[in-house]
């Protein structure tokens, strides 16, 4: 992964959502070339130079849609290029600047590595800064820390995936595929056993059918991915519950402007939240009297629209208040998504006081609850943990939209297919596997290669245990 | 030096050898070639290079390795070639890159050749005597080096030898125990005694002991079986060598034949499992699954009808045919009454049964990539006692063993062959970042650069190594580089000769264009100088160059990380970004480059990665990180 540092990878720079500019960042010895292809005008600019480069252009955009069809786009644009090593990674580094739609920035993304850039792997333009000498030392601990968390995290929410209906679906691909290089390989490493192991036409029947399945896959994964970047989590609560403080204290950083005045926060913030498993998207609403269920309210606003499309409520209550369990309102009890009601401002309390609250919010409500306090710190653990369970839970319940079938996985699939294709052609110049075995063996195991990057990679241990199980072998 | 431990030697050696099967006669002539004085202790000298299974060499896979040992300056391939009786290239069918030799021998003739060469090789010593002790001394702990180093061995008959580099290759001897039926026997192989102190000398050194099990089929009376039955399989026509030296292979070639047990035969052993030691539960180690006995073929594979049995002479003068296909260890009378139900064994007289036999090993995980173990310094470990199986894994490793146990001595860094290098490399590097729990075997499957990793390009893969370390003497390098001028030559003209708008070579790369039908459009007399096998490297070079290319590029790409040195002393534990479960893997294993920690089970892209990181800190700056 990290040790191809000579290839030129590509990523969307600025936090997912919708925003007024968009950045996709490139770096590699390819980064100038092929963000200069992506513009109509496809001006020469310098090759080195000690300045930063800026220029605005068109960028010529197409796509083509499971659907069929072409759509191509053209978007103004501006081009930065920055020449090694006067750039953060000390590499050619290229910027494309544009409007901040999550689809369109996806789009340019793709065209990128149409051109011969590659999906960077998280982490991957820091540690690329650090390996050319461009951050310190004390950031090094930093670096390798990050990248352990977002892998870690990426191979949980993978494993998550891997639990679902999904999974079972991509699983028997992937060991199709495992078994069809067992019997490619077996008809090398077995020779003078008196069996044969398959046929080409055999080999290429099956190989279509999975070809046919991850080209399905592709096309549903492609247009399902752009709807839908990630769950969002929205805080609902009335003003001066604490949930700015919460957003801050989650988040690590005060984003959110937070006072002990109500209504401190007037319009929509989101943040990017790293969990143990994965991220999400956080966001802070202004606290509005809260009798009105949001879909009852008159002139439905964003902040309605927002609240609709959150996947998961987390409900904040003031318990210094009176009565608070009285604030605990019918349409958030009914709420359908996952709901975390926390009770905040416990260290304003003595515990048996607490407890009794605890009480009366547990007799109404099923939905979880915990006891914090933002302020203080206290509890936010929990909650932390409690969103990585509701992240892997999603995971495993996405249904064949393939919520997260993500750039990375897809990324795999697409370069698992060319070796595919080459394989079956193999298959179609020969008369017997035979003839062949060598060169289709290459192929099929560079495709399994790159499956492996989504399910775990397999071991000649793997496939000659295949052989052993399926066949009578050895003298 | 050695006085100072006042340890009473009677001889003293720069390295000593333990054991004469096919690790220890490549690690005693690799050392002895180097220039090391050098010892071989054996049971017996007459059984050196005795071939305990089948009487073949090579195979698919394993033929490559011979081919690799041959061109680094080891013993096995001139063996082979002189005492080959049946010489066929497996999957000739195939590409080159899967091309594997495989010859059938005369038992007799290749001990009797191993011991030749032994015998006559300069700073060489054949010593009989059973090694009863491994003696070692204690040393200062620097954090490094481990607590105790070799100093000598000490013989049943009292004899101690001082050497500070040993090298156990004692095959399926420690703790021998073989099963025939319900009898069990002591032994190492039928007729020799098995080696017990050896493995209670390892046991109190500290090392973790495991046990493997395999099997030898009956040998049957030649003149006791009907041929006229049985499908003859002959060697090819023009036998290739495994010897980069050999040109022509002069000798008479024998055939093999084919036979087949049925549901006959499968009846009688169903009836008798309950008296095979493999599942009464007598032998409870680890047996090897591509070379199944035939009771549990006939088990597993209920279903199959038949299984193919390869009746193979042990030699010229031999009276004795190896059955291929049909090991086991049921007791006698089963053996005997299953082979009088298979086609021309109806009358066949054994000379000597099929048996089990379980052995120590020495688990993997305590051994350092150069084969040397990680407890006592000096001590390496080579073949069988490593978990392997077969004469040639066995070979592949002594041979290294030999050579970096005196390049220890001489304080030269260990020869560590790359996977993308050699096949011997792949299978160590396996050996070591993936302790086997069954016998080890070679396939070319376990080899991801297997277009490189040919047959027929060993030498140019590997005799220039050899040379450099001091293995290739002047005959070999001569004859590799006049081969490699006449290639280069060859090539220039193909380069300079244009056909059909491009440069002949490049049109050699079509797969459906051959070397020859494009010679017939030069001159004769410029044809002429090369020779076939000039031809067929130029032609077999011009196929893969694509592909070699590519694997180079990528290759190339991965140097970088793949060659990282971690530094020795570093310490695993310490490196707080790593998970627990890398961490410990990690210190279990210590390897010595990123390449290989990459490849070692449970360890992630990600823990790479960090550890990369945490390299390159230290690189900056040596001091600022404490260790």
């Amino acid at each position: 992964m990290f040790d191809r540092l000579d290839e030129t990878i590509v990523a969307i720079s600025t936090p997912p959502g919708k925003s007024v500019r968009g950045v996709v960042r490139l770096s590699g010895p390819e980064a100038h070339a092929v963000a200069g292809q992506l513009f109509t005008d496809n001006e020469l600019l310098p090759e080195n130079t000690r300045f930063p480069q800026r220029r605005h252009g068109v960028l010529q955009l197409c796509s083509v849609p499971a659907s069929g069809g072409v759509r191509s786009a053209a978007l103004p644009a501006e081009r930065w290029l920055f020449y090694a090593p006067r750039s953060y990674t000390r590499q050619h580094v290229a910027e494309l600047h544009t409007l901040g739609a999550p689809a369109l920035l996806q789009l340019v993304v793709e065209q990128c590595c149409q051109l011969g850039a590659r999906l960077a792997q998280p982490g991957e333009f820091t540690a690329r800064a650090f390996f050319n000498g461009a951050l310190d030392l004390t950031r090094a601990e930093g670096v390798a820390a990050m990248i352990h968390a977002r892998n870690t995290a990426q191979l949980r929410v993978a494993r998550a995936w891997l639990g679902g209906r999904l999974a079972d679906r991509f699983q028997s691909i992937h060991q199709r595929l495992i078994d069809l290089v067992a019997l490619v390989e077996a008809d090398i490493d077995f020779a003078d056993e008196p069996i044969e192991f398959i046929t080409p036409a055999q080999l290429q029947e099956q190989l279509h059918t999975i070809i046919n399945d991850l080209e399905q896959w592709l096309g549903r994964a492609q247009s399902s991915e752009r709807v839908a970047p990630g769950l969002r989590a929205m805080l609902v609560g009335r003003p001066n519950a604490g949930k700015s403080t919460l957003l801050n204290a989650l988040h690590g950083s005060p984003r959110a402007i937070s006072s002990p005045q109500p209504g401190t926060t007037r319009d929509l913030l989101s943040v990017r939240l790293s969990l143990d498993c994965g991220e999400l998207e956080l966001l802070d609403s202004a606290g509005w009297d809260m009798t009105t269920a949001p879909q009852d309210q008159p002139g439905k606003n964003f902040f309605f629209r927002e609240w609709q499309r959150a996947d998961l409520l987390i409900y904040l209550l003031d318990i210094s208040i009176d009565n608070p369990e009285a604030h605990l309102l019918d349409w958030i009890l009914r709420d359908a998504r996952p709901v975390m009601l926390l009770a905040n401002k416990c260290d304003l309390l003595t515990t048996e006081r607490c407890t009794v609250i605890l009480q009366q919010l547990q007799a109404r409500s099923t939905h979880s609850l915990l006891l914090i306090s933002a302020e203080q710190g206290i509890g936010l653990g929990a909650v932390r943990s409690w969103l990585s369970q509701t992240i892997i839970h999603a995971a495993q319940t996405v249904d064949d939209n393939g919520l997260i079938l993500n750039a990375r996985h897809r990324d795999a699939l697409q370069q698992a297919l060319p070796a595919l294709y080459q394989a079956s052609r193999w298959c179609q110049s020969a008369t017997a596997i035979a003839d062949v075995a060598e060169w289709i063996a290459t192929d099929l195991r560079a495709a399994l290669h790159m499956l492996g990057l989504i399910s775990g990679s397999i071991t000649t241990e793997d496939l000659l245990q295949r052989i052993f199980t399926q066949f009578c072998i050895g003298k | 030096m050695l006085i100072r431990y006042n340890l009473n030697m009677d001889r003293t050696f720069d390295l000593i050898v333990i054991g004469g099967g096919h690790a220890g006669a490549e690690a005693a002539w690799a050392a002895a070639r180097l220039g090391a004085k050098t010892a071989l202790v054996t049971m017996q000298i007459e059984a050196i290079g005795r071939m305990s299974c089948n009487p073949a060499i090579g195979g698919i896979g394993k033929g490559q390795m011979v081919r690799e040992i041959d061109a680094l300056g080891g013993l096995m391939g001139l063996v082979t070639d002189a005492a080959g009786i049946q010489f066929r290239l497996l999957n000739r069918s195939k590409g080159p890159a899967v091309w594997s030799p495989r010859a059938q021998a005369d038992r007799q003739l290749y001990a009797a050749k191993v011991q030749e060469f032994l015998l006559h090789c300069l700073n060489l010593e054949l010593v009989e005597g059973v090694v009863e002790e491994l003696l070692t001394v204690e040393q200062e702990p620097d954090g490094l080096r481990p607590l105790r180093r070799m100093v000598g061995v000490q013989l049943q008959d009292g004899r101690r030898l001082a050497a500070e580099s040993v090298i156990i290759t004692s095959g399926t001897f420690m703790r021998g125990l073989m099963h025939c039926g319900e009898q069990k026997s002591a032994g190492g192989r039928v007729g020799e005694q098995a080696a017990v102190g050896l493995s209670g000398s390892l046991e109190a050194l500290g090392f973790t002991l495991g046990r493997l099990k395999t099997g030898t089929p009956a040998r049957l009376h030649r003149d006791s079986i009907h041929y006229e039955d049985l499908a003859v399989q002959p060697g090819d026509d023009e036998p290739v060598p495994f010897s980069f030296l050999t040109s022509r292979l002069e000798q008479r070639m024998m055939p093999c034949w084919i036979t087949h047990t049925n549901e006959r035969t499968h009846e009688i052993i169903r009836a008798n499992l309950d008296r095979a030691p493999m599942y009464t539960g007598q032998i409870n180690s680890t047996g090897v699954r591509y070379c199944p006995s035939i009771e549990t073929k006939v088990v597993r594979f209920a279903d199959q009808p038949r299984h193919q049995i390869f009746l193979e002479p042990e030699g010229y003068d031999s009276e004795r045919i190896y059955c291929n296909g049909m090991g086991t260890s049921l007791p006698v009378d089963v053996q005997e009454a299953f082979l009088r139900t298979i086609p021309g064994l109806e009358q066949a007289r054994v000379l000597q049964w099929g048996y089990a036999i379980e052995y120590d090993f020495i688990p993997t995980r305590q051994t350092h990539y150069s084969l040397e173990t990680k407890r006592v310094e000096g001590l390496f470990v080579a073949g069988q006692i490593n978990g392997t199986s077969g004469y040639e894994e066995a070979a592949g490793q002594g041979l290294i063993a030999g050579i970096n146990a005196v390049r220890k001595l001489r304080g030269q860094p260990a020869l560590i062959l790359r996977r993308d290098q050699a096949y011997i490399g792949v299978m160590i590097d396996d050996l070591i970042a993936r302790p086997p729990d069954e016998p080890y075997r070679m396939f070319t499957s376990r080899a991801e650069y297997r277009l490189l990793l040919r047959s027929d390009n060993a030498d140019q893969r590997l005799t220039p190594i050899g040379r450099e370390i001091g293995l290739v003497d002047d005959l070999r390098w001569n004859r590799f580089e006049q081969k490699a001028a006449a290639i280069r030559e060859l090539e220039k003209l193909l380069l300079a000769t244009r056909h059909d708008g491009i440069t002949m070579l490049e049109y050699l790369r079509r797969p459906e264009q051959s070397l020859n039908q494009l010679l017939t459009r030069l001159p004769c007399q410029l044809v002429e100088r090369y020779s076939a096998e000039i031809r067929q490297q130029v032609e077999i070079d011009a196929k893969y160059s694509g592909y070699v290319a590519r694997m180079h590029r990528e290759l190339e790409r991965f140097q970088k990380v793949e060659q990282c040195r971690i530094p020795e002393q570093i310490d695993f534990e310490q490196i707080r970004e790593l998970r627990i479960e890398a961490r410990q893997r990690l210190t279990a294993v210590r390897p010595e480059t990123l390449g290989q920690a990459s490849r070692i089970t449970g360890i992630t892209p990600a823990d790479i990665t960090v550890l990369w990181i945490h390299l390159e800190a230290r690189r900056r700056t040596p001091n600022a990180i404490p260790q």
